[in-house]
């Protein structure tokens, strides 16, 4: 596979720095304001930063073969309990820690239920997402909550060293940490191996079961720490927070060359899909252009991203499809 | 997955172990039967708060309810065609949102043309369902991704085309406003449209052949290629369908509606979602009745409404809605396994 397939895949990262390029000149042609430094680096983190944590946990999860949609739920709930939390005058050093184990725990019971009853993810992490956006509105009332103390406040919306937002040097750290794991660990193989070929990694000894609970739960933790940059970047919590993020998402994970099969993608890709979906937002809010058709764009990037990643070889991917039909425990 | 081949009657020499067999055969039989249970379900649902509300099992408040549900139901049999071929639809809220603006729309511009136009926001749907459809089966997206995408894509649609504007209910023809108010024989002609969507879809899916292949690929999509059947075509037809009667539920959804806005009925595929499997329709596919769907929208509408009537605030609804899924799912499963023991059983009882 890796003969084959890494020329591919170079190809595709080299598409998306120059559609990035592309996107760049576009967004500075169609606005003065926006070749700055300042400008670039302050959108960057306010479209991507919540979004490219939970992309990334995303990519765990999509990589051993399954989905969780449920994320931005356990995102708003994350909220709700940093909320909490700071009206009972819980320092920060332990807020940050319960929170991450509590959302932990919700992407744990997603995993489990996939994994004991071979349910399919979709379906459960459905279910689970109205079920969490419930909770948390139970949890917050209608009211919302904009008091929080600075220091649950810095990671949102401070900057270090005054140059780069800390949320954005936290998602490429992130990001640092994720490659390596994903693509330099033995756990991160035997992630790829599941999303291949879930029967052939059981044969082998990989323990898919544990591999996939595992994904799930990195993506609950990888919702938490996002939780902790909203609401230093929004200075609020509300119940429906997020509600609107699962499409970019998504997108940012698909475009970025993961299979949505699983058992491939890498993360240097969904970092360039970040950035390219990041720029374009930036150079359409310049440019004044309606949220509606943004959503709109960002839908059919998605469509089209899979329809190029599925094209001209359909057959493999319908192999794929027989491949989980079978591993089915 | 063949749970919903009933077993081959097999003499069996012995008597005892043919009383077993048949009593296993009848478990078997009750399992495969989703919607008894989804019936009986209800009917403790309706002694459960009617016990606890004197008010409702009056008449007024189970009209009420009948009337929630009537678009539901339909919205459900769309999504369950779907989910039986093993695929979702995300965009049903969506394909409401565009269906019924701009097909109310164009009802709006020509009033005259009379309640042919009904067709307008049906051909619609079938339209987005097309699309969908297009995508899922030829084009090979997985369903999940590609109805997200077409769930944004036919919002962003609506709201443009909506241009910031929203249609009065005042300003239509009263057909629409009589399409929703209007009775038959005492019956609202909402939940008449809705039993005979019923009542047409479970005769298609039952007795017609493009509904036994949809049984079959979503039973064992492999078996069904091998045979010869063409899946790509199969899942598309099921798709346009879905979207035809999402175009049907988009006119019923604006005919109730005195403001059409692009933002209506958002969340309805999660909703729509729940009622399917609330119903008894397998997310693994293959299984599941329109009657079924049917029965989980009801159960759904019950539920929000003597939930209302106690007191109990939207979020707690909304939470019930999100758990009965996860619950309903994790019951299918088990449910599918026994059946599949049940199976194995049976056959390897076989004589050779």
């Amino acid at each position: 596979m890796t003969a084959a397939a890494a020329p591919r895949a170079f190809v595709w990262e080299l598409t998306l720095a120059v559609l990035i390029l592309l996107a760049a000149i576009w967004a500075s042609l169609t606005s003065p304001f926006y070749l700055s430094f300042d400008q670039i680096t302050f959108s960057l983190q306010q479209s991507v930063a919540v979004v490219g944590l939970i992309a990334l946990g995303l990519v765990a999860v999509v990589v051993v073969g399954e989905i969780d949609i449920s994320l931005p739920a356990i995102l708003a709930l994350g909220n709700i309990l940093f909320m909490h939390l700071a009206v009972m005058n819980c320092p920060i050093w332990l807020a940050v820690p319960l929170v991450l184990v509590v959302c932990a725990l919700a992407g744990l019971f997603n995993g489990l239920l996939v994994v004991a009853f071979g349910l399919p993810s979709l379906a459960v992490t459905l279910g689970a997402m109205g079920a969490y956006r419930a909770l948390a509105l139970l949890l917050a009332g209608q009211e919302g909550f904009a008091d929080f103390p600075a220091d649950y406040l810095w990671l949102g919306s401070s900057s270090v060293a005054d140059v780069l937002p800390a949320s954005l040097v936290l998602v490429a750290l992130a990001a640092l940490l994720f490659g390596f794991v994903m693509h330099g660990t033995v756990l991160g193989r035997c992630f790829f191996a599941c999303g291949l070929n879930a029967r052939a990694a059981r044969l082998s000894g990989v323990r898919v079961r544990l591999v996939k609970t595992t994904a799930f739960t990195i993506g609950g933790v990888m919702a938490g720490l996002a939780s902790l940059v909203y609401i230093g970047q929004f200075q609020s919590a509300r119940a429906d927070n997020a509600s609107d993020i699962l499409l970019f998402v998504v997108t940012a994970v698909v475009l970025g060359g993961v299979d949505i099969f699983g058992g491939r993608g890498n993360v240097v890709g969904v970092l360039l899909s970040l950035l390219l979906l990041g720029t374009l937002k930036n150079g359409m809010g310049l440019a004044n252009v309606a949220g509606s058709v943004q959503t709109l764009v960002i839908g059919t990037l998605l469509i089209v991203s899979v329809l190029i990643a599925q094209g001209g070889s359909w057959t493999g991917a319908f192999r794929r499809l027989r491949i989980r039909a079978a591993s089915k425990p | 997955m063949s749970v919903r081949l009933t077993a081959p009657a097999v003499p069996n020499p012995s008597a005892h172990s043919g009383a077993a067999q048949a009593r296993r055969r009848r478990r078997m039989r009750l399992m495969q039967n989703r919607a008894l249970g989804v019936a009986l379900f209800l009917v403790l649902l309706c002694v459960f708060f009617a016990a606890l509300n004197p008010n409702f099992a009056s008449v007024g408040n189970l009209n009420t309810i009948a009337l929630n549900a009537a678009i539901l139901v339909v919205v459900a049999c769309a999504e369950a065609m779907v989910v039986i071929t093993r695929n979702y639809d995300l965009s049903v809220g969506s394909t409401v949102a565009l269906a019924s603006y701009v097909g109310l729309d164009v009802i709006r511009i020509c009033p005259h043309a009379g309640p042919i136009l009904i067709l307008v926001p049906v051909a619609l749907g079938a339209l987005c369902g097309v699309v969908n459809g297009a995508l899922v089966a030829y084009g090979r997206l997985p369903s999940v991704v590609a109805t997200l995408g077409t769930m944004s894509i036919f919002r962003g649609l609506a709201f443009l085309y909506a241009n910031g504007g929203q249609i009065n209910g005042k300003d239509l023809p009263a057909w629409v406003a009589g399409t929703a108010t209007s009775h038959v024989f005492g019956l609202s002609v909402l939940i008449l449209v809705a039993c005979a969507v019923v009542a047409l879809a479970s005769f298609m899916l039952g007795k017609l052949r493009i509904g036994r292949k949809i049984y079959a690929i979503g039973s064992n999509p492999e078996a069904a290629v091998s045979y010869g059947l063409d899946a790509r075509a199969v899942v598309f037809k099921a798709y346009v369908m879905a979207g035809l009667l999402t175009g049907l539920a988009a006119y019923l959804f604006a005919a109730r509606a005195s403001w059409i806005v692009p933002y209506l009925a958002q969340g309805l595929e999660l909703t729509a979602l729940a009622a399917v499997v609330i119903g008894g329709v397998s997310v693994l596919g293959g299984s599941g009745t329109m009657l079924g769907a049917a029965l989980g929208a009801l159960t759904l509408a019950t539920l929000d409404n003597g939930l209302v009537l106690l007191g109990a605030s939207e979020f707690t609804r909304q939470f019930i809605q999100g758990a009965a899924i996860v619950i309903a799912v994790v019951i299918d499963a088990i449910v599918q396994r026994r059946l599949q023991d049940l199976l194995k059983t049976m056959r390897s009882r076989r004589p050779a």
